[in-house]
């Protein structure tokens, strides 16, 4: 009885646990929609656009996850995606392959660059930081030749592009695959077991025969695949893209910080990819919110929801990174109200 | 007869007095090689320079007005990079300090339309600068959040801010600073004195005071630092606060220069910044051997490079691309003797 209770319990803390973030910016969200004089989906298309940005951003946060988990941090994220959906975009639209072909193609170019960015950093043995950041300069420069000088790259009066990237269909399929592969890959593989190994314990795993080059590379690879398709995607719902250089797609990571962040909560209870989804589902609710929001205060710029995504990111970055502390804070508080309570209750007597 | 097999055979005075010399000769070998390495950087400086000064004469350039671009080109570039050196020589890491920049031309540049004061002007560029980057280290260090994370961060946060100003107060997507107020000081001599005076100062304070020799430390042995009673923390804020001298000095030198601030002014300034150091001869992860003339060093590197690269090639991303093979190789090149066995992260 009691072991079915403890149970029950336990149960009960892990979903609160899953549900709390999603829950609270459903909730938030919807409160200040609400006091702006509109609603978080006050039509179709605010589903269709909340798919569209959830699909994105989950791409991005998984291919971001594989790298930042072990500790290596890829600047040239954004470069990656940028070559994989303008290179998809003008192959699948010169020879009229589509949206998929356009994924399909930017997501195997970007792998390709990632694989790349892997074997330079397996073979020169440099930080992923130099790494990265040099790989950004020339994947953007590579990018401007191949624009033929930063032109912009579109789709002209084709909006199946677009039509695709609003699909809610089609978008929920290419989630429920990339959130398969990356369970399957990261949880039920070798690679997988020894990703993790590697990610607790680099040197104990090194030294009982992980061979941590060849991960390494498989992991560039994979998330480059997730770079490409997010860039294709991104294309698609934007209907096109004006490249730019100097170091100006670093910048694109900022948008998975959030979600990744939320997982790192929400993971403590479940699955680290299911995880990740949830995180993303969260930050799609802040994001349609806030886009709903502009629509009705004209002053409530997509700058100055940046700057107040921000402010969410360091705030919860300071509880994660601070938590024991807060909590310390917190009791000790709570410790001392309870004191003071007796001893005037003592007085009273 | 392999060497060994004679040391075996010798006395043990013997064979201790060889070892000794086999022992002194291989650290002569050493240090020659280091003073090598050492020059590198100075030699790759010349050798542009030189490079840069041959094809202008035969493509018949005006050597007068070049020199005066790559001195204008390398002082932003160089005063940034100069204060971040105190940043990357105790550990840490900033990649917002070229939006940084923008935020305090715009901000300085808004008090000179305002006041016509250009005292006011670059006081308001220095304040906000150092703010700004003591915003960085005190969320970085202070409530312990990962300072690649922050950085990228604040570079989004800080080109939104740009572009909220811009929009808010500018006209046509600027804030025209009136040239009158900053005319007087655009000219070559000026920027030569700003930069050489900063660099003076960051010199002195980073080769003749303890907090040169506190900043190597805590950039070489964290651990050791903090057991011998450095305050990394503080340290760390104080390193931040000096980057952002050099910040705000770059952002009224920006103004001076381009009294039309837009949102893509000095947009190419914090990359330059990171490859300059690095082609100064700089060591990215800090400590004893860090150089504080290395900014300077990189920075006319890079304007001679650029320079050079102009006269024969048309499109900035061609030498983006160089530059982006060229960061990456001078790094191998300066990491050589200390790699590590395991894959660094």
């Amino acid at each position: 009885m009691t072991i079915s209770k403890n149970k029950a319990g336990e149960y009960a803390k892990r979903g609160v646990g899953i549900a709390i973030i999603p829950v609270i910016c459903l909730v938030v969200m919807s409160i200040a929609c609400a006091a702006s004089g509109t609603s978080l989906f006050a039509s179709q298309s605010s589903f269709q656009l909340y798919f569209r940005g959830l699909a994105y951003v989950l791409l991005l946060s998984f291919g971001v996850s594989i790298n930042m988990h072990t500790g290596r941090f890829d600047f040239s994220t954004g470069a990656q995606m940028l070559i994989g959906g303008v290179i998809g975009a003008k192959i699948a639209y010169a020879s009229g392959l589509g949206p998929v072909g356009m994924i399909l193609i930017g997501a195997v170019s970007s792998a390709i660059f990632g694989c790349i960015t892997g074997l330079l950093y397996v073979a020169l043995r440099l930080p992923p930081m130099i790494i990265g950041l040099g790989m950004t300069l020339v994947l953007e420069g590579v990018v401007a030749i191949i624009t033929g000088g930063l032109k912009p790259v579109g789709f002209g009066t084709d909006s199946s592009y677009y039509s695709f990237a609003v699909n809610i269909g089609a978008v929920t399929v290419i989630m429920l695959i990339a959130l398969a592969f990356m369970i399957v890959v990261f949880h039920y593989t070798k690679f997988g077991y020894d990703y993790r190994a590697l990610q607790t314990g680099q040197k104990i795993a090194v030294n009982t025969g992980i061979n941590e080059k060849s991960n390494a590379v498989i992991c560039y690879t994979i998330s480059g695949m997730m770079f490409g398709a997010a860039g294709a995607l991104s294309i698609c719902s934007t209907n096109g893209v004006t490249p730019t250089i100097n170091f100006s797609t670093i910048a694109t990571m900022f948008s998975c910080f959030l979600p990744l962040f939320f997982s790192g909560f929400i993971g403590k209870y479940c699955n680290k990819q299911i995880a990740i989804l949830l995180g993303c589902i969260s930050y799609e609710f802040i994001q349609i919110g806030f886009g709903q929001i502009s629509f009705k205060v004209a002053s409530f710029t997509s700058d100055v929801y940046k700057v107040i995504e921000a402010v969410i990111l360091v705030v919860f970055l300071i509880y994660l990174n601070n938590e024991n502390k807060i909590i310390e804070f917190v009791k000790l508080k709570n410790f001392i109200k309870k004191r003071k309570d007796k001893s005037a209750a003592t007085e009273e007597q | 007869m392999s060497e060994e097999k004679v040391i075996n055979t010798l006395s043990a005075p013997d064979a201790e007095a060889i070892a000794e010399k086999e022992t002194a000769a291989r650290m002569k070998k050493a240090l020659i090689a280091q003073n090598i390495v050492k020059y590198i950087p100075l030699g790759a400086c010349a050798v542009l320079g030189l490079l840069y000064v041959i094809c202008a004469l035969i493509e018949g350039y005006d050597l007068a007005i070049g020199f005066k671009v790559i001195i204008s080109n390398a002082t932003l570039v160089a005063l940034v990079a100069t204060g971040a050196t105190f940043i990357f020589s105790a550990g840490s890491f900033d990649l917002s300090l070229g939006s940084n920049m923008l935020v305090s031309a715009l901000v300085g540049g808004l008090v000179g339309i305002k006041t016509g004061s250009l005292f006011l002007m670059i006081l308001t560029c220095l304040v906000v600068a150092i703010s700004l980057s003591v915003l960085n280290s005190v969320l970085a260090s202070l409530f312990n959040l990962p300072v690649f994370i922050m950085t990228i961060v604040m570079m989004n946060v800080y080109g939104a801010i740009a572009t909220l100003l811009i929009t808010t107060f500018g006209t046509n997507a600027a804030v025209p600073v009136p040239p009158s107020i900053v005319n007087s000081l655009n000219n070559t001599g000026f920027r030569i004195a700003l930069l050489v005076g900063f660099e003076v100062l960051c010199c002195f304070l980073f080769y003749f005071t303890k907090l040169g020799r506190k900043q190597k430390f805590l950039g070489g042995n964290p651990l050791c630092a903090d057991l011998t009673g450095i305050n990394a923390k503080k340290l760390t804020i104080l390193s931040f606060a000096l980057a952002g001298i050099g910040i705000g000095l770059a952002s009224f030198a920006m103004i001076v220069q381009t009294p039309t601030l837009s949102a893509s002014s000095g947009s190419s300034v914090g990359m330059n910044m990171l490859i300059a150091l690095v082609f100064g001869g700089m060591n990215m992860n800090g400590g004893p051997r860090s150089k504080m003339y290395a900014a300077m060093l990189g920075a006319f590197s890079m304007a001679f490079l650029d320079s050079f690269m102009n006269i024969y090639v048309t499109g900035s991303w061609y030498l983006q691309i160089v530059k982006g093979i060229l960061f990456v190789v001078v790094v191998f090149l300066f990491s050589i003797a200390n790699r590590p066995k395991m894959l660094e992260r």
